[in-house]
């Protein structure tokens, strides 16, 4: 069995990196990262079978958890006010600072619903299969499915209102986005 | 939306430009709060840190190790990340200033091996090593009642062991504090310690419903434990208290099971918040613990609770004891011993800080008190000097002068005084003590409450004391009376406990939580057994109050 050192050495940046883009604060997830560790250590696992995915599991629980603590209605209501805005009144400098920095993806994840954002960072991050994600979320394949098409769609809504250039297939309209987007806050 | 994809792929994966934190200091805080949380519990019986007059002293031992908890630079191991706290024996060590003393006992396998001592006008501390061979990665190993006996040394007073494991090494460090110093230059003593043990974290299921008041009780079966009951308070707003009361079969068990209640949340443990206590000693010899948890974390989700507990798994029998001749002679020249008779506050001269010595790793600040009913009366103490500010912590009344507060505060690596040094002494967050536990003549000073139409209803009454709103809610649940204080103004500090009638008749509250002058809290329980009838004139003992920004500064020549 791996030492608790060789554990945190073999898995730091992954915890770290998904509580980043899960919480879109580097304090937090600091905290998070240093939590879910303490957590790890104190749990018995030598009968986890696959340990990335249970550390996973782990950490999705922590951020989920703090999302939960420090989410208010007025929260709710502005991390979600692009659904709310026909067209974003973002000014132009600050379209070319959000360009020009990586960064900005933790903060366009941020303003995906909580949900989808999971599926999305365990799926493009650690690159888990859906029917590990669905595992790792006790959600069913087909909820994990919807929710990884419905966390597309939206961020790239997103992403497009941003300024961020996608290439876009033909026959994809910006109607049918709105519509997901729109069904993703009820 | 296979573009999308690749640029998520891309754009959450190494190489970007995430800015790691320090995982280097990370890992130490973390081998620190594993450390430190199972110390903390574990030392809590035998350490005596404190205040001797008052019963609080079990629990201010408790907080004065859980409140080091701070950032550290230090990357590399051995005695460095065990004495973060220690940086006047860093600075000892640096200096050449310890004692050699290379001395090791062997027994079952384990080695304990003497390094260094460091002796000044302060304290004596002695750094060893414990090679306990083949260590689980679940076991955690303490050594038991280590102490300084001999014709002239030792009295067993503030003395306590640390132990850090050091991953690397695979070795745990350690070190051994004592209060006593060495009344000539070069004085034999002995070092005995008792047992070395290790033992396992364990937990059990705890069908827990939060949402009853009733008493729940639950049999344990495990590491001497029969059976614990449990009592969930709801307390203000944001949080739930467990009362709970463990009776053992085997008493020796209090001395290392340390139970306490946990929490998981969808799988996720949820701990206490601080400011628990455990181990209080229940009217029948029961193990009594008191612990916080935020209501939001418990409520809501499936929430289930396990009681954790530390189960022994080995002992080496002791006793191992070691002969020593310490010195303090090489750090004599570093040291300046003055008498200081300085009022604390300006004026006043309820308290008066009475003679300081600095030593090549500590400052001591001694205070007295004027009245011994009243400790020293301010939560947060430090020393600036030459610009740097030592944070101090409160040691134990000397024995027999329960009206002196020893205040002790670490040296920093580098920072060298000398007479001329300028020494600010800085007091900050006052706590007034409103009476006492002194009966004074026809009990002049107490102010009755009456408590009318008792009964299963929870009423309520408002008190204004000192211009604080005090509320107090009373009501029988079965045959016991409880009665519950506190107020919504977070400046008053709280009441510490309540009696039924003056003189003979006095019916004493026992109180179901522990209460603290300074703790934020001041929400308190009282509960009167089987009480009987429907009204009831009910007194306190005191109360306090809090002024965090009050502030006091002396300046001190050396």
């Amino acid at each position: 069995m791996q030492t608790n050192r060789e554990l945190f050495e073999a898995y730091n940046k992954d915890v770290y990196r998904t509580c980043y883009y899960m919480v879109h604060d580097a304090a937090d997830a600091e905290d998070l990262t240093q939590d879910v560790f303490i957590t790890v250590f104190h749990t018995n696992r030598e009968n986890v079978e696959h340990l990335k995915a249970w550390i996973m599991k782990i950490t999705v629980n922590h951020c989920l958890n703090h999302l939960k603590r420090k989410r208010t209605l007025q929260q709710k209501i502005s991390d979600n006010l692009y659904l709310f805005k026909k067209s974003p009144e973002i000014p132009v400098e600050r379209l070319i600072e959000q360009r020009e920095t990586t960064m900005e993806w933790a903060k366009y994840l941020s303003q995906l619903p909580v949900k989808l954002r999971m599926v999305i960072t365990l799926r493009y991050m650690h690159d888990f299969s859906l029917a590990e994600v669905s595992d790792l979320l006790s959600i069913p394949l087909g909820t994990t499915k919807s929710r990884l098409h419905k966390g597309l769609k939206v961020l790239r809504r997103i992403l497009l209102e941003a300024g961020v250039q996608i290439e876009r297939k033909e026959g994809e309209s910006y109607e049918k986005v709105g519509e997901y987007a729109g069904a993703s806050v009820k | 939306m296979k573009k999308l994809e690749n640029m998520l792929e891309h754009q959450l994966n190494e190489g970007q430009s995430v800015t790691y934190p320090d995982f280097e200091s990370m890992w130490e805080r973390i081998e620190h709060k594993n450390t430190t949380s199972f110390h903390a519990r574990m030392s809590s019986g035998s350490q005596k840190q404190g205040r001797n007059w008052s019963k609080i002293a079990l629990v201010s031992s408790f907080s004065l190790l859980l409140a080091a908890a701070p950032v550290y630079a230090a990357v590399h191991y051995n005695w460095d990340t065990m004495l973060r706290e220690k940086g006047g024996i860093q600075a000892a060590l640096a200096q050449n200033l310890g004692q050699k003393l290379d001395q090791s006992v062997i027994k079952d396998g384990v080695t304990l091996k003497l390094h260094t001592a460091i002796v000044d006008e302060n304290r004596t501390v002695i750094l060893f090593t414990l090679d306990v061979g083949q260590r689980q990665d679940s076991e955690t190993w303490r050594v038991t009642e280590m102490t300084l006996k001999g014709a002239e040394g030792g009295n067993s007073s503030g003395e306590y062991n640390y132990l850090n494991w050091d991953e690397k090494n695979q070795i745990y460090n350690g070190y051994f504090e004592s209060e006593w110093t060495p009344e000539k230059d070069t004085v034999n003593v002995q070092l005995v310690t008792n047992d070395i043990q290790a033992f396992s974290e364990q937990s059990l299921d705890l069908p827990l419903d939060i949402h009853s008041t009733e008493t729940q009780s639950f049999p344990i079966g495990q590491e001497g434990m029969r059976s614990i009951e449990v009592k969930p308070f709801t307390q203000g707003q944001e949080k739930m208290l467990f009362s709970s009361a463990i009776i053992f079969d085997q008493p020796e068990a209090k001395e290392w099971a340390y139970p306490n209640i946990v929490g998981y949340k969808n799988g996720t443990l949820i701990n206490s918040l601080p400011g628990g206590t455990f181990g209080t000693p229940g009217e029948k010899g029961e193990y009594t613990a008191q612990q916080y948890f935020k209501a939001e974390d418990v409520s809501g989700g499936q929430t289930t609770y396990k009681l954790q507990y530390m189960k022994k798994e080995k002992d080496v029998n002791g006793p191992l004891s070691f002969d020593l001749q310490l010195s303090k002679k090489q750090m004599e020249s570093g040291t300046i011993k003055t008498s200081l008779n300085l009022p604390l506050e300006a004026g006043e001269t309820d308290y008066t800080l009475e003679n300081m010595v600095v030593s090549p790793t500590q400052i001591r600040v001694t205070v007295r008190s004027k009245d011994i009913d009243n400790g020293f009366p301010y939560k947060k103490y430090a020393l600036e000097v030459a610009g740097k500010t030592l944070e101090g912590n409160l040691w134990r009344s000397p024995e027999g002068e329960p009206e002196l507060t020893v205040l002790r505060f670490e040296r920093p690596v580098d920072l060298e005084i000398t007479k001329e040094t300028p020494i600010t002494f800085v007091a900050k967050y006052k706590v007034t003590q409103h009476g006492s536990y002194k009966i004074t003549k026809n009990n002049d000073d107490k102010i009755p409450l009456l408590l009318t139409n008792i009964s299963q209803k929870k009423q309520t009454i408002i008190q204004q004391l000192n211009g604080y709103p005090v509320k107090w809610t009373y009501y029988m649940q079965g045959s016991d009376l409880y009665v519950e204080t506190g107020s919504e103004d977070a400046r008053f500090g709280g009441i510490n406990q309540t009696h039924i009638g003056l003189g003979k008749e006095r019916i004493l509250g026992k109180p179901l939580t522990v209460n603290f002058a300074g703790d934020g809290n001041n929400k308190a329980i009282d509960v009167y057994k089987d009480f009987k009838g429907t009204e009831a004139t009910i007194y306190m003992f005191y109360y306090t109050t809090d002024d965090p920004d009050k502030e006091t500064r002396v300046q001190i020549r050396l």
